[in-house]
């Protein structure tokens, strides 16, 4: 009676017992980074600003990543067609004014005329409150649609 | 020591293996703990007060209103000290040695003996720390998290109320109640548990103990209430849970200022039924609006599902002992299971102010011994002549079982979510400190933010993208 109680217990826990080799082999590949998630993982400033990942782009800033240089992202961050970026325009993206903010709070310059082509590109994607931040005084006279094809054609090469 | 201590010889197998559980599990918890870096929110600025010398903290947290919690700030800059500047360090590893105190405490409680209890240990551990009550006591923290204080200090009362009396139990009694007391006022929930315990036979605190203890209660209330004056915490505070929406301060205070107590009535019954059957949770009904808009959001209902099925257990044991009960004899299951009833009516009375899930959580961690016991007396029937009932407690189990493995998996994955947040939260952390008007304008205070933020960000790299993290079963 006790053995066969014993193991109706036991075979009860299995699932739990499952469940907890699951988190602690979750555990260790995170720590060695061998986790298929750990892929996954923005590669650069810029693709950290596209995806919204706050914490990674002060990271690769303070690891040296300058946010006004053009980076090489992987096409599925943006779209395949939007593979070179700086990471201010891929900011852009993100849809964050905080994402913005932080960039130049963290010791990123952009001149007066580059801030203009956020803008404009910022309109393109239609996020006018991140055009609002970068241009608050006056609005920049854009071509609709050129600021995005800029950038698609540093890609596409048209 | 009762009949099932003498007549049950202790396997010495049993023993390592269901310790070996517990090392697992406070490993894996360990282990997503520790990828949180200090919070911003309800941290950084306690630890910008921990500067403070340490008389005039004294001072500060005596004469405060609606708050008595001095403990709290003396723990805090106790290990602030300690740490030298090393804050990741000392206050996540303190959380780690505090969860690993409270597993200890948890199987020093259940006291596994045979391989039929060992196969039960994993049940118990998941039932504790997948409560939904117990993930508030790790994901986040003030940078210790006193809840988690608090339960170490109840289950260290049950500990010394179940044990056998020593001298020094009853000294330990009352300092515990005093520290837990002061740190948050779940706390007298302490004096509950010990004299709960002797109410059910338990013997571990002598009759001068309970006296003292008693003494403690009534200094306690006469401090707070007639001659600091601290008063209790006022509807205008928070906002809270009512029904199936949210009720800010301002509403709160029109809709009951002049008559709160149906309101505090309110959030005494959703505390009570949170722990046992998962709903409502923060005093919102959100598994049954689920269910009236056609289905509910995956991860409550499986707490649901979970608490309600460990609860229907809990009720057969209860059923099966009460002749037994009627004559006055209690087994330390027995005595585990009534502490865990005297603790939810305790600790939802306390609640009356406020309602919360990790305020509940010391009737969590007495849930999930309660299940222990009960599983331990109830499992064998499985083995009953009768088909039907064994066939239907075999399927109440399994429930359990498959269930409580997905809660599990929860707390860790609210675990990486927090490691997550709290990354975000420090990112834009200048945006924050100046949305709660915090001043960081001192040397002393900047230096603080740039330390942890540092920490946060570049010392210690986020955490990879985990897809079944984001599926709405755990989540």
């Amino acid at each position: 009676m006790t053995a066969v109680r014993t193991w109706v217990g036991f075979v009860l826990s299995l699932p739990i017992v499952v469940a907890l080799a699951a988190v602690l082999t979750v555990a260790v590949m995170e720590r060695t980074g061998s986790g298929s998630w750990s892929a996954a993982r923005p590669r650069n400033s810029a693709e950290a600003a596209a995806m919204g990942r706050a914490a990674d782009v002060v990271r690769f800033l303070r690891s040296g990543d300058d946010a006004t240089r053009i980076y090489g992202i992987r096409a599925e961050i943006i779209a395949p067609t939007v593979r070179l970026v700086t990471t201010y325009e891929a900011a852009a993206w993100s849809g964050r004014v905080e994402m913005l903010r932080l960039l130049d709070r963290e010791g990123a310059t952009v001149d007066a005329a580059g801030r203009r082509d956020l803008a404009c590109l910022s309109l393109d994607l239609a996020q006018p409150r991140l055009a609002a931040y970068l241009a608050p005084e006056i609005l920049p006279a854009c071509e609709p649609g050129r600021a995005l094809a800029l950038i698609t054609a540093r890609t596409t090469g048209e | 020591m009762n009949a099932r201590d003498i007549q049950v010889p202790t396997s010495r197998g049993a023993v390592v293996v269901s310790y070996g559980v517990g090392a697992l599990v406070v490993l894996a918890l360990a282990s997503f703990l520790l990828n949180i870096p200090i919070q911003v929110s309800d941290s950084f600025g306690n630890m910008l007060k921990l500067t403070v010398p340490w008389r005039d903290m004294v001072v500060n947290e005596f004469t405060q209103r609606a708050y008595l919690r001095p403990m709290l700030w003396l723990e805090l800059k106790a290990v602030h000290r300690l740490s030298g500047g090393d804050y990741y360090a000392w206050f996540r590893g303190t959380h780690v040695v505090q969860v690993l105190v409270l597993v200890g405490l948890y199987l020093h409680l259940v006291r596994p003996r045979t391989w039929g209890d060992a196969a039960l240990v994993p049940l118990g551990l998941a039932v504790l720390v997948g409560h939904h009550t117990f993930a508030g006591t790790v994901n986040e923290a003030f940078p210790i998290n006193t809840f988690m204080t608090v339960l170490i200090c109840c289950y260290a009362a049950a500990a010394l109320s179940l044990g056998e009396h020593r001298r020094w139990h009853d000294p330990l009694a009352v300092v515990l109640f005093w520290v837990a007391a002061l740190t948050v006022e779940n706390g007298l929930l302490v004096w509950v548990i010990v004299v709960g315990g002797s109410l059910v036979g338990a013997r571990g605190v002598s009759k001068g103990g309970l006296v003292a203890l008693g003494a403690s209660l009534a200094a306690y209330f006469a401090l707070r209430f007639l001659i600091l004056d601290v008063g209790a915490p006022a509807l205008s505070e928070r906002a809270s849970g009512y029904g199936f929406s949210v009720l800010e301060p301002v509403e709160l205070v029109a809709r009951f200022g002049e008559r709160p107590w149906p309101f505090y009535l309110y959030n005494i019954a959703t505390s009570f039924m949170s722990v046992l059957v998962g709903e409502p949770r923060a005093g919102l009904f959100r598994f049954t609006q689920g269910l009236t808009l056609g289905w509910p959001y995956p991860a409550i209902a499986m707490a649901v599902i979970a608490s309600t099925a460990a609860t229907l257990l809990l009720g057969v044991f209860l059923w099966r002992r009460r002749t037994v009960w009627r004559k006055g004899e209690f087994t330390r299951d027995d005595r585990l299971v009534l502490l865990f009833l005297m603790v939810l009516v305790a600790n939802a009375v306390l609640s009356y102010p406020y309602t919360k899930d990790v305020i509940m959580s010391p009737a969590g961690a007495f849930f999930a011994l309660a299940v222990f016991a009960a599983a331990r007396s109830v499992v064998p029937l499985a083995e009953s002549p009768a088909r039907l009932g064994a066939a239907l407690l075999l399927a109440l189990c399994a429930v359990l079982s498959m269930t409580w493995s997905v809660r599990l998996l929860s707390v860790h994955v609210e675990l990486w979510v927090a490691a997550r947040t709290v990354r975000d939260h420090w990112a834009y952390v200048h945006d924050w400190v100046q949305l709660q008007r915090i001043d960081v304008s001192g040397a002393a205070a900047a230096e603080l933010l740039d330390t942890l933020r540092h920490d946060a960000l570049v010392v210690r790299p986020p955490e990879g993208e985990l897809d079944w993290a984001k599926r709405s079963l755990f989540y």
